[in-house]
């Protein structure tokens, strides 16, 4: 065949026909015309080509192809089709308190604390083993947990979409089920070392910090089903039920509750809640109407690990950023640990701050990923580069000034607010009489809050390496910072790696966002 | 219409099957191995729960009691126990006991050894003081003991006091300090056994003198204390066998449960409270189920024996003294087919035992 003759036969109805051929050949379930003149876009048509069969332009071409789509995909695929909103709007209040539900979970566990003193691993009454075992189990489920929980994510959504049943099982097989093998390993290193060649902490206590380990890690690591999934409701079900359990549990103690058997009721609380969101993911929240996928669309190991690892990495990073001041100020550096209760108390209160960041950061995503993306790529061609770029960057910034916004608000707050309460309630009292600790973990913990912001954002662009990039300079920066302040004291090392750590990892974050979306293309298929 | 017919273009990717989208056709098995992971991660979950509950299971407070052949011990009235006779690491005490006080970090001491239990406090200027105070807490219907010592060698210059405080539970949550205490307070050559009320907030609770032994310098460095208190307004305390005082018509304000402090304070000196045979159990007689009607039955300590005869749903209740309300006895129990020797029984007050085979 001539290129002639293809011109020829592309002029009439039959190169729609090859167009939405090829586009179904690609993508069995397009969403909508975006996605269409995306594909067409990738297999090579032009504005000229689509103009040669009889459109104006590309986005004219997708609209009369995607219209054709229903000849070529098959029964099950039509139902996906459904139509997107192509105008949007910037996120408002009401995606802001949306956002506040992804934090549902904190928001109940600092509740009950306020309540009845009592929270899920942590009280106000624990002796200081208890609090050692408990605040070191906390630390390694985060560590561990935290690169598991951040590949799962990414890769148990993707797979969702695909409605790929076979490879969500594989995907929760080898990260929240191997992170949790994995913080039980270091549950069991740690209780071997504290037990076994430091004599730290009692027999029983070095027990209950592996129980501790082990159910908080899979408390976190099964409530990422329901994160993905969205379940925000299942998830107040869970939580607001253990809650309701724990203020029962220290209603009915009477005037004394024996600390040793309240942290015994709390670990198998969390336990048991943990194994019901495992089984509710395993039977409801992980359940895809689809059969197992052909051989030939299995990933191997090495290329799923290729693809979660930078996330992984990340994960790592960022918890690291928030577990390790806890450790340097219960004298880490000098070899030990003891739980540092006015530390803990401040830094507690400070990291409210990231409620209402966090809440920003899941509407700012979403906003982007949902419908802001789309509504641009209805505008946009990936030739139409500038005009994108424009528009990404103006986002992005509005974005930061409204986080911005927020921080301020929220510290403000706190640095302000917290100090009163503690010399108002005698239980917090270490609120009161630090007020500059609290001041310093509260500036560390908004950094962290930027920090998180952008990353969450260039996670959306499909860019997990510079976040990667910039929460370990954070987590390098806090080595460093805590280093050098270990003269001054365990407190002062802690809080000086939390600013310096949490600083350095919001400026790179800042840094390589602006410069991902100065550069951005219509990269936002590649999530796909 | 021929292009619906017969495509002009192969599928994109043959060899995957795109284009007849082969992800929504059934593999056989897929859902039978989706399912058999459903049931790990349920299994896995059950085995999560379980293994929690076995590693948070607490080491009891008192040791076990084997009951002899034909005995079941039914309920134990025993809340906490501990003979101090074998040398115990600190951080195994304090699985049971938590460790505080005034005195500045370092100053103040624990020490199990096969001697007892020693609270001790290092050479210092201020008054001060460390203790080791039981994390569990029982009351109000309890009796506490501890045989407590002082050191022999007379205080010379600065003050020394050996306390045993049954202080209400409720610090944690009001942070009053209201206790009974009994000590041994030496100074200037002598010394003097002496039992008080106390009230206080958060520190420096005031002491209202209930009763004191006259002060000199050949006072017992040792007595088996025993003190059982309603927190209110009753309060009575032995030495050894002997009720030293008795009253009901105090005001105390120590609302139960109780915590007990096994003290130490001094000024000026370093000085050892020495502490043995400590226990608190339910101050209920100990009650044996399961006898014939009618039949009498005796348990027979080393202080001497405590009767009882069996009601008509065959229950005995036999009331031990508070001062012997722990301890190893003989129960006999006699009835009509014959007498039964129980030896080496290790009773507490509040047990309840059941009698088989009868």
């Amino acid at each position: 065949m001539t290129a002639g003759t293809m011109q020829n036969t592309e002029a009439g109805e039959l190169g729609l026909h090859i167009a939405a051929r090829t586009v179904v050949g690609r993508c069995p379930a397009p969403l909508n015309a975006v996605e269409v003149a995306v594909v067409l876009e990738t297999c090579g048509y032009t504005a000229k080509r689509a103009r040669a069969l009889g459109s104006d332009g590309l986005n004219a071409l997708a609209e009369r192809v995607f219209a054709l789509v229903p000849l070529y995909s098959s029964a099950s695929s039509r139902h996906a089709l459904a139509p997107v909103a192509l105008r949007s709007r910037p996120p408002g209040p009401l995606d802001l308190a949306r956002g506040l539900a992804y934090s549902s979970p904190w928001l109940v566990s600092l509740a009950t604390l306020l309540i009845s003193g009592v929270s899920f691993w942590s009280s106000n009454i624990a002796i200081p083993s208890i609090a050692d075992a408990v605040t070191l189990a906390t630390a390694v489920a985060l560590l561990v947990t935290g690169p598991f929980i951040q590949a799962f994510g990414r890769r148990a959504s993707f797979y969702i979409g695909l409605g790929d049943q076979g490879m969500l099982v594989r995907i929760t097989r080898w990260t929240l089920e191997l992170g949790l093998v994995a913080t039980a390993m270091a549950g069991v290193a740690l209780y071997l070392l504290r037990n076994g060649v430091l004599h730290a902490g009692t027999p029983a206590t070095a027990r209950l910090g592996l129980a501790a380990a082990i159910s908080i890690a899979a408390l976190q690591l099964g409530l990422a089903a329901f994160y993905v999934r969205r379940a925000f409701l299942s998830i107040g079900v869970i939580v607001g039920g253990g809650a309701a359990v724990l203020m029962w549990f220290v209603s009915h103690t009477g005037t004394y509750t024996d600390p040793t058997v309240l942290i015994v009721w709390q670990i198998r609380l969390v336990a048991v809640m943990a194994a019901m969101c495992w089984v509710a993911s395993a039977w409801w929240l992980l359940r895809v109407d689809s059969s197992a996928p052909a051989e030939l669309w299995r990933p191997s190991g090495s290329a799923l690990l290729r693809a979660v690892a930078p996330y992984g990495l990340y994960g790592l990073a960022f918890f690291a950023i928030v577990v390790l001041p806890q450790l340097v100020s219960g004298g880490l550096l000098e070899g030990r640990y003891s739980f540092n209760a006015p530390f803990a108390m401040t830094s507690g209160v400070a990291i409210v701050v990231l409620v209402p960041l966090l809440a920003q950061t899941v509407a700012a995503t979403e906003h982007l990923l949902a419908r802001q993306f789309p509504a641009w790529l209805s505008r946009f061609t990936v030739a139409q580069t500038d005009e994108f770029r424009q528009k990404v960057l103006r986002y992005w910034r509005e974005q930061l000034m409204v986080l911005g916004g927020l921080a301020v608000l929220a510290g403000g707050a706190v640095i302000v607010g917290a100090p009163r309460l503690g010399a108002t309630f005698p239980i917090l009292e270490d609120l009161a009489r630090h007020p500059g600790l609290l001041s310093a973990c509260t500036v560390g913990y908004l950094f962290l809050g930027v920090g998180l912001f952008c990353s969450q954002l260039l996670f959306s662009l499909s860019a997990p390496m510079p976040p990667l990039a910039a929460a370990w300079a954070g987590l390098g920066a806090l080595a460093a910072a805590s280093a050098g302040a270990a003269w001054a004291g365990p407190t002062v090392s802690a809080v000086a790696g939390l600013v310096a750590g949490a600083g350095v990892y919001a400026c790179v974050a800042v840094g390589v966002a602006h410069r991902a979306f100065t550069r951005a293309d219509l990269t936002y298929y590649r999530t796909l | 219409m021929v292009v619906q017919l017969s495509p002009v273009s192969p599928p994109a990717y043959q060899r995957t099957g795109q284009g007849h989208d082969r992800r929504l056709r059934p593999r056989r098995g897929a859902r039978a191995r989706a399912n058999l992971w459903r049931v790990e991660v349920t299994a896995g979950a059950l085995a999560l729960v379980i293994v929690t509950v076995i590693l948070t299971v607490w080491p009891a407070a008192s040791p076990a009691r084997p009951m002899p052949a034909g005995l079941t011990l039914t309920r134990s009235g025993l809340a906490m126990a501990d003979p101090f006779s074998t040398s115990t690491p600190d951080r195994q005490l304090l699985d049971h006991y938590v460790f505080n006080g005034s005195a500045a970090p370092g100053v103040g001491w624990v020490s199990a050894t096969s001697g007892g239990l020693d609270v001790g406090i290092r050479s210092h200027r201020d008054w001060a003081g460390w203790f080791a105070v039981t994390l569990r807490a029982a009351g109000p219907d309890v009796v506490w003991h501890a045989l407590m010592a002082r050191p022999s060698t007379p205080v010379g210059s600065g003050v020394g006091e050996a306390v045993l405080a049954v202080q209400s539970a409720s610090t944690q949550r009001n942070s009053s300090i209201n206790y009974v205490v009994v000590s041994a307070l030496a100074s200037g050559g002598k010394s003097t056994w002496q039992i008080g009320s106390a009230h206080g907030f958060v520190a420096d609770a005031v002491t209202d003198r209930l009763w004191q032994e006259p002060r000199r310098a050949d006072a017992p460095g040792v007595e088996p204390v025993t003190i059982r208190t309603d927190g209110h307004h009753s309060l009575s305390v032995w030495f050894g066998d002997r009720l030293v005082y008795s009253s009901h018509h105090l005001h105390m304000h120590d609302p139960p449960p109780f915590q007990a402090y096994l003290e130490v304070q001094g000024r000026g000196i370093s000085y050892v409270s020495n502490f043995k045979d400590f226990w608190v159990t339910d101050a209920a007689p100990v009650t044996v189920t399961g006898v014939a009607p009618g039949s009498h039955l005796t348990l027979q300590t080393g202080h001497g024996g405590v009767r009882a005869t069996a009601d008509s749903s065959g229950h005995a209740a036999l009331q031990v003294p508070p001062p012997e309300s722990v301890g190893t006895a003989t129960l006999t129990v006699a009835g009509r087919s014959g007498v039964r020797r129980f030896p080496d029984l290790h009773y507490a007050g509040g047990d309840v035992v059941h009698l088989t085979g009868s």
